[in-house]
């Protein structure tokens, strides 16, 4: 089966008029991904505000088709925050690790922190073709 | 909906393939934040529902709060969600869920849903003596009749 690369068009819509007291936005984000083997992939990137205290929530949800049409499936919404003490960027609770009935365990996507980003990572199979496709929506609150 | 102020509806989520007429009338982004300084019930967030036509709407939220001194954060864990109709008579609350937290160490807030005559009301609750900034993120559509 084909897939269609430039049906959906990555990247972030950052929902505007928002006055940023307290917060820095209403952000939501899609895109794709291709993976063919078992290194995890990182599918976003999201820069946590390190001028002053903050936590940033996120909800992820991904699709997955395998490459020869044989599985599809589709993840709920999976929650994550990170809190930026004012030194360092960590979890707050244990951020959501989806594995949604794919046949494998080993396919999934998860968060990660690295360095004062919060990561969403998706890991597919080895010598397998695993089409994605990815939502997110994010937002922040400041103290200060 | 009548609740499209500028700084609190800050876009619309497109649509496709809806067939007109159809009976919702889009979904609906938004963000408030308030700032609480003590234990009292705040609201956040004041929703009109439409009367008439009968309407029906599906509201989910996410909240995240820090301490102003940045000491204690906390999120919701999930979609935090409400659901609510008129009846042609009254405003019927299908589900309202308990909105649970997620935080960092000694930081016992809330938030709860809750109906004041055709509004859902979203209130939260912070800590006495204690400055809290507080940033809810909400999606919501309607049915009508």
């Amino acid at each position: 089966m084909a897939y269609k690369t430039n049906y959906i068009k990555k990247g972030d819509i950052a929902l505007t008029g928002l006055d940023p007291h307290f917060g820095t936005g209403f952000i939501q984000g899609r895109g794709e991904v291709i993976t063919t083997n078992a290194t995890p992939t990182v599918i976003a990137t999201l820069p946590v505000n390190t001028t002053v205290p903050s936590a940033l929530k996120c909800m992820a949800q991904v699709a997955v088709f395998k490459g020869d049409a044989s599985i599809a499936r589709f993840s709920a919404f999976a929650p994550a925050c990170v809190y930026y003490n004012g030194s360092t960027t960590s979890f707050i609770g244990t951020p959501s690790s989806q594995a949604w009935g794919f046949p494998s365990s080993a396919v999934s996507f998860n968060y990660s922190i690295v360095g004062n980003n919060l990561a969403v990572n998706v890991t597919g199979l080895a010598g397998t073709t695993i089409n994605w496709v990815y939502t997110y929506e994010y937002f922040s609150v400041l103290a200060g | 909906m009548a609740y499209k102020t500028n700084d609190t509806i800050i876009g619309d989520i497109e649509q496709r393939g809806i067939i007109t007429p159809c009976s919702i009338e889009g979904t609906f982004v938004g963000q408030r934040y308030v700032q609480t300084t003590d234990a009292t019930a705040t609201t956040i967030l004041t929703l009109p529902i439409t009367t008439s036509p009968s309407t029906g709407l599906r509201f989910h939220v996410n909240i995240s709060a820090i301490k102003q001194d940045g000491s204690s954060a906390a999120y919701t864990g999930g979609f935090a969600t409400a659901t609510v109709f008129y009846n042609g008579t009254s405003m019927v609350p299908v589900n309202l869920v308990a909105i649970g937290f997620t935080t960092t160490a000694s930081f016992g807030i809330s938030a709860a849903f809750s109906m004041d005559g055709n509004s859902l009301v979203l209130k939260v609750t912070g800590l006495a003596a204690t400055v809290i900034n507080w940033v809810a993120s909400f999606e919501y559509f309607t049915i009508k009749v």
